[in-house]
């Protein structure tokens, strides 16, 4: 179900992508119609033929931003559930720190950018209320992303972009487990209030155990698509859409990773997602004609 | 320009709207079939000379671990019995089982089992809880009557009915 909806996705964009492309190209096919009729009637020999103009591999400027998409996620669609311990009717608990942080060069005219991304996410999920068993899962790291975007519309566009792309990502965490609970034949038990002769006391006999792994990495591949828009002076809004393909996880011994940092969860090898950066441009070079 | 300018936020927000909606929450369908019960039977040790493996009533009074009991009736016959695995982070657990040589026999026989194992959690979500996947079992008689005991199955599942046999 849940790959429809990412091919039904991705459909949707490269239609809007296209339509817009061609929109665009077809009032360039109008004009070189006309051209190409009054061409006609002129011999070939006078025929001039105009050489493809070579473009310079020069930087035409750098663009810096951060994404909001994480921090709208964790604190607005999803919003964090800390841990509260005058509530203990909540079952569960997860807190989600994500932040990213992309800069972009943009070379050959607006042509190509290469795109460094880094990235920091802090995930923990907690399952505390019930009364015999539970657990916690940290998971901490970062990740760095590289990529080069090949802007298909830069002869429209001066500064602005609509983009396909790839990125190498890898990212590096360590995550924590501790579970606890009871079992009555290992002689661990519920907890239970014990009445003493002038008190009564909670004994709690629960297990606990701790799992800690550090040292652990993880990489992947993504097809990007996206878009640039100049907004107002030097800031640009823009999204990029990524299809993430994951190789295997190092480092993994007692405990698997629930989540790659700048991935996500690891229960597909394949996933879709997007980010929305606002960002600045600091302008190198502008010569266009 | 502006006109540009409008169509490309138009498709922005588009996308970045189905982006939204389309957003998969954390749900919990997940089963598991890993097992934490190591499922032992008791074989006299003609079966295993003569590998017919037909199980036979064994006579025990109790099997205790570390600080509890898994099970507990006197002079009770059984040829099946789940042993839970140590809950906690320890790789390894010892059973020792008092049993008789008979329903009649007042004589009782201390018999100890040893078993480790490799163990390897996963976290499914909050609502789903965690996992462990028990593989790599592997047994040591020790202060024991025992004839001898075998590895069956080395990974632990629900569906198993047999990981270890015990030969008395």
């Amino acid at each position: 179900m849940i790959m429809y909806k990412h091919i039904g996705l991705l459909c949707i964009f490269c239609l809007c992508a296209f339509w817009q492309n061609s929109h665009a190209q077809n009032n360039r096919v109008s004009e070189i119609n006309v051209s190409r009729d009054s061409l006609k009637n002129i011999p070939d020999s006078l025929k001039i033929k105009k050489p493809k103009k070579p473009f310079k591999f020069t930087i035409d400027g750098v663009r810096a931003g951060f994404d909001i998409v994480y921090p709208i996620f964790d604190n607005f669609v999803f919003p964090n559930n800390p841990f509260n311990p005058n509530d203990p009717l909540t079952k569960t608990y997860r807190v989600k720190q994500r932040y990213e942080a992309s800069i972009d060069v943009g070379f050959a005219q607006n042509r190509f950018f290469a795109v460094f991304d880094y990235g920091y996410s802090k995930i923990e999920r907690y399952r505390l209320g019930l009364p015999f068993t539970g657990f916690s899962y940290k998971n901490i790291g970062s990740y760095l992303r590289i990529g080069v975007d090949y802007n298909f519309m830069h002869n429209n566009f001066k500064d602005e972009a609509m983009f396909v792309g790839f990125r190498y990502a890898q990212a590096g965490f360590r995550h924590d487990f501790q579970y606890f609970g009871a079992s009555e034949a290992w002689g661990f038990r519920p907890p239970r209030l014990v009445t003493l002769p002038d008190t009564a006391i909670i004994v709690d006999d629960r297990f606990i155990g701790n799992i800690s792994e550090s040292g652990l990495s993880a990489s992947w591949v993504e097809l990007v698509l996206g878009l640039k828009v100049n907004v107002w002076k030097q800031f640009f809004m823009g999204y990029t859409a990524r299809i993430m393909i994951r190789s295997g996880i190092k480092g993994e011994d007692r405990l698997l990773a629930n989540e790659l940092p700048g991935f996500g969860s690891t229960n597909r090898t394949a996933r879709v997602f997007f980010n929305y950066y606002l960002a600045y441009r600091l302008a190198f070079k502008r010569k266009y004609k | 320009m502006t006109k540009n300018l409008c169509i490309k936020s138009f498709f922005f927000l588009l996308l970045g709207t189905i982006f939204f909606m389309l957003s998969s929450c954390e749900d919990c369908t997940f089963t598991s079939k890993n097992s934490t019960l190591i499922k032992v039977r008791f074989y006299p040790e003609a079966e295993r000379i003569n590998r017919r493996f037909r199980k036979a009533s064994f006579t025990i009074d109790s099997v205790r671990t570390e600080r509890g009991t898994v099970f507990r009736r006197r002079g009770a016959n059984i040829d099946t019995l789940s042993l839970p695995i140590n809950p906690t982070d320890r790789d390894n657990a010892y059973y020792v089982f008092f049993r008789r040589l008979n329903v009649t026999s007042t004589e009782q026989i201390i018999d100890t089992l040893q078993v480790s194992y490799n163990r390897q959690f996963s976290v499914i979500s909050p609502n789903c809880g965690y996992d462990q996947k028990i593989d790599n079992l592997q047994i040591m008689l020790n202060k024991t009557t025992l004839k001898t005991a075998t590895v069956f199955k080395d990974n632990l599942s629900v569906t198993d009915t047999l990981n270890i046999r015990i030969f008395f």
